[in-house]
């Protein structure tokens, strides 16, 4: 009965737009002023950090080999007790192996319904990885899996992401095109993450952990 | 006893905009917002060229989009379909709130956390589900404010903007158990986030709006800064979009320039802290996010505008609230003085078409015609153009017809003694010799002129007409040039 | 739209007052017409001229515009320019005109009369390239620039550069100095409430620059503000910009 009535409407709409006396327009649009500017691989490493930074993150520029010292000894500072890692990523097993005798390392189970008290009252901090690193906006992608879910990013109070600097690209347009996104399909969820969770509902003031990450860390592996 | 501005009925414009007029403490909250939403916006465009080719982009986007409507909602659909997300279909708010509802109690759901969204405001998909019992809670922070307060959004991006923190500490004071009074914004934000995550975790689903619905890759994309966005469409079990059918984007790509556009129109971000790109429900394997997406597509009205040449780019919209940060009236009145969903500029183009001229034709009155608007819509709606064609609508007294249906409630607006006024005004200018012999006439009199001419001299002196016309000084020098 | 190019100084030009000027500030039309003749350039003025239109067009009485919109495009025949002391009028003669026609008969005659038509100030900075010397006093003068003048005509510059080619006037500029006054035709007493409370906004920012002098490219701004400061027993002396420049530079 609702299928049947949701049928009619979505014909009724759409005839009804059809009866509009449109030209079709065909895509020609020039969208070189998405690709923006261009950066060698220094200055485009440099420009992120430095958009990145204006947001409010936190950014440490380390070389490939040292990034689990420093990692650990970010959230030995910031008092992280509880942290979730991805199980069985390169990054994941790593940081476990660094960091199991000083924090207690949480995996998600397999049944997250279960899991949203713990998720939500007692872990402190998440490390993932992040796919690329945007240098005009500063912005981290993350493209969430089985390993590093949707709420790593969003729950914790903590966010430490990891991004290798041959990641960085210049823009989300140039990123997009490069990957062919459109071409290959979409995850389930792509985030752009630009800086802590933020608003500026009250007065026009800026604050800092409105609802998800009071705190992001980004370390750049270079 | 003091009457709200929300206890007025819509038909009431001018007694809502006098209020508003006359409370000095919202005149302080709206200007101080809206300097700050202008500087931030020019600061983060740069460059007026750069300024401008973004927006022609974005227009010729828009444009485009429009221009191939049903069959890029088509292509939407059958990609959301493929990729997991259901798709359904409403005529009117009534039919999509019968939807959302129906898929809430089918799974017994009780408490819903919704992400800042106008359409379901439009819909008033809140006040149909408590009726039902099904307890809203809004998690945007300033929507929690307004939740609290009992009151509607006066802006479409910043909806508290007309309380300032001292009300807003009072608010929390009163209505929040435990809360002591506090004007620390910090504190504030951590009280409403300790009591908002507590609802975010267990709720049963979650409702948001969508700012742009990918065709190409069956994609909803959600701009935010909070995070609640995020929360409300990934942690409870079912998340349900509701989005108007104008919500199209053709291209992946197509969502950059917009995406650029809407952010620094709105608040002036080069980018905000979360921009979400939803494909698809929780797949195989993965651990979390919603077992089921469904899509709600909203017309309400939105297939006349779109059937109605003038008025198309109405449609254009991507909701950044820019006029109404540079509209003059807005930055007095505020968003409740409309009575209305959408406030201000687009408000007043918006409502007016989708309610019928005879119940919001009041609104396009409070338009000076200064252009503002026009000036910084990141996707070029003319919106005065298309006020000052809504009045013509308003007015006209050529009836509707199935070839040219006009907008709903054409000619309500027309009133014999007005429309009688014009018509002697277009005689008068229209005949050289009339308008010579009253100009010369009322020259002449204007010892007799009144002193009081109604609303213009209650707050300003009155006009004084010249001795003698710019016709008869021109006609009388050449004569002297002629003599000399 | 801003116009993109501009034509040779012509050997003679229309005039067309306005019905504001026409009427309340006469005074203005004259120094316009002046500033132009003393570039040697001939002036005519159609006695036939009435009304642009624009307040029922805006109004939305498109039907009675047109009627009277017809009769003025007839008062000026041929090719030459058409300059209007008024960004306001001028713009309802240029960019709406064609709007207004589109689909009749007059459509093509109305394009054709749009591209003849000049704001005054665009006119002296462009067509006639005016180098005036300042013999006034020393003041302290405010711009108004209207919105019609500001955003549908696109010469606020040419306001401000021909304020600053009077040396000895002193520019200052009110805060929010593009925000409306509140004239707006129909809008001060339709929505007069409103109206009011943008031009006592208008008029705060203005005596707050301590100007003695406040000048404006349109009568219908002037006639707002300067009714408005005179009722608050405020007055600043206020001129339309032809007058003020006409003055000063003779």
């Amino acid at each position: 009965m609702q299928e049947v009535k949701e049928q009619t409407a979505r014909n009724r709409i759409l005839s009804r737009l059809r009866r509009s006396a449109n030209e079709p327009i065909a895509f020609e649009e020039s969208y070189e002023r998405m690709q923006g500017v261009e950066w060698n691989d220094a200055d485009r490493v440099t420009e992120f950090c430095l958009q990145l930074e204006k947001s409010h993150a936190e950014v440490h520029r380390v070389p490939a080999n040292d990034w689990v010292a420093t990692v650990k000894k970010i959230l030995v500072e910031k008092q992280v007790r509880s942290a979730l890692l991805p199980p069985g990523t390169p990054l994941g097993i790593e940081l476990k192996n660094a960091l199991v005798a000083d924090i207690s390392i949480v995996h998600y189970p397999d049944s997250y319904a279960e899991f949203k008290p713990q998720l939500f009252d007692d872990i402190n901090a998440a490390v993932t990885g992040a796919r690329w690193g945007i240098a005009e906006t500063g912005t981290l992608v993350l493209w969430p899996d089985a390993e590093e879910p949707r709420t790593m990013s969003l729950v914790p109070p903590l966010h430490v992401v990891v991004l290798d600097a041959k990641q960085i690209v210049n823009t989300l347009f140039s990123l997009m095109t490069d990957e062919k996104w459109a071409e290959q399909g979409m995850p389930s969820n792509a985030l752009l993450i630009s800086g802590p969770s933020k608003t500026a509902d009250i007065q026009q003031t800026l604050a800092y952990g409105a609802h998800g990450p009071c705190e992001l860390v980004a370390i750049v592996r270079e | 006893m003091t009457v709200s501005v929300e206890q007025l009925s819509e038909r009431h414009f001018s007694q809502r905009a006098r209020i508003a007029l006359d409370n000095q403490q919202l005149r302080e909250n709206l200007r101080g917002a809206t300097d700050w939403l202008r500087t931030n916006r020019r600061a983060s465009f740069g460059d007026d060229e750069s300024i401008e080719t973004l927006r022609d982009l974005g227009h010729s986007i828009r444009r485009r989009v429009l221009s191939r409507l049903p069959e890029l909602l088509e292509t939407l659909e059958a990609n959301l379909t493929r990729n997991g997300i259901q798709v359904h279909w409403a005529e009117d708010g009534d039919q999509a709130n019968a939807i959302v509802h129906g898929l809430l109690a089918a799974r017994n759901a009780k408490t819903v956390v919704k992400g800042k969204s106008m359409v379901t405001e439009e819909i008033e998909l809140n006040q149909y589900l408590e009726k039902r019992g099904i307890e809203c809670i809004e998690s945007d922070m300033g929507e929690y404010i307004i939740q609290l307060a009992d009151e509607t959004p006066s802006h479409i991006i910043v909806p508290a903007v007309h309380k300032n923190k001292q009300e807003i500490a009072r608010l929390f004071h009163e209505k929040i158990e435990g809360v002591d009074y506090t004007e620390d914004v910090d504190e504030l934000i951590g009280i409403g986030r300790r009591e908002l995550r507590k609802k975010l975790a267990t709720a049963d689903a979650g409702i948001s709006g969508v700012n742009f619905a990918v065709a190409e890759t069956g994609t909803l994309c959600l701009v935010e800064n909070e995070g609640n966005g995020r929360m409300c469409t990934t942690v409870p079990d079912i998340h349900i979009a509701v989005t108007g059918i104008e919500k199209v984007a053709e291209k992946l790509t197509d969502v950059v320039p917009l995406l650029a556009l809407l952010t620094r129109s709105a608040t002036g971000q080069d980018i905000t802290t979360y921009f979400n790109m939803i494909s698809s429900p929780r797949k195989e394997g993965e651990k979390d996010g919603p077992s089921e997406v469904h899509l709600v597509l909203l017309d309400n009205g939105r297939s006349s505008i779109y059937r109605h040449p003038v008025m198309q780019p109405t449609l254009n919209c991507i909701r950044c609230g820019a006029c109404m940060n540079h509209c003059p009236v807005y930055a007095r009145i505020g968003g409740h003085a409309y009575g209305s969903t959408y406030p201000g500029p687009i408000g007043q183009i918006v409502t007016p078409q989708l309610r019928g001229l005879d119940r919001g034709g009041e609104l396009l009155n409070a338009c000076s015609l200064n252009g503002a608007c026009g000036e910084v819509c990141p996707v070029r709606i003319p919106i005065p153009n298309i006020i000052r064609a809504l009045r013509h609508e308003a007015v006209s007294k050529k009836p509707a017809t199935d070839a040219e249906p006009g907008v709903r409630g054409r000619g309500s607006q027309r009133h014999t003694m007005e429309a009688l006024i014009w018509k002697g005004w277009q005689w008068g200018h229209q005949w050289p010799f009339l308008y010579r012999s009253g100009s010369w006439l009322a020259t002449r009199l204007r010892g007799l002129m009144p002193k009081r001419m109604g609303a213009w001299t209650q707050v300003r002196s009155t006009p004084v007409l010249a001795g003698q016309t710019l016709h008869e000084l021109v006609a009388k020098k050449r004569g002297q040039d002629a003599g000399s | 739209m801003k116009r993109q190019s501009y034509p040779a100084k012509p050997s003679s030009v229309y005039f067309y007052g306005t019905c504001l000027i026409d009427l309340i500030y006469p005074q203005a039309g004259m120094d316009a017409m002046r500033l132009i003749e003393r570039e040697g350039v001939k002036v005519v003025f159609p006695q036939g001229q009435t009304c642009c239109g624009q307040p029922a067009y805006n109004s939305g009485y498109d039907d009675e515009t047109r009627a009277v919109a017809r009769r003025q495009m007839k008062q000026f025949p041929g090719s030459e320019p058409i300059v209007v002391p008024s960004g306001s009028c001028a713009g309802m003669l240029r960019d709406h005109y064609p709007d207004l026609f589109a689909g009749t008969a007059d459509f093509e005659q109305a394009q054709v009369f749009a591209e003849r038509v000049f704001e005054f100030t665009e006119f002296l900075v462009h067509v006639l390239q005016v180098k005036l010397v300042d013999n006034g006093d020393p003041v302290k003068v405010a711009i108004h620039t209207s919105c019609s003048a500001r955003r549908e005509m696109g010469v606020a510059d040419e306001h401000r550069a021909l304020v600053q080619q009077m040396d000895k006037a002193e520019l200052v500029v009110q805060d929010r100095e593009t925000e409306c006054c509140g004239f707006g035709g129909t809008f001060a007493v339709k929505a007069a409430d409103i109206s009011a409370a943008m031009v006592a906004d208008k008029c705060d920012a203005i005596v707050a620059t301590g100007c003695q002098q406040l000048v404006s490219g349109d009568c219908g701004c002037l006639l707002n503000i300067s009714g408005a400061l005179e009722y608050q027993n405020k007055a600043v002396p206020q001129q339309h910009l032809a007058s003020f420049l006409w003055e000063r530079s003779q």
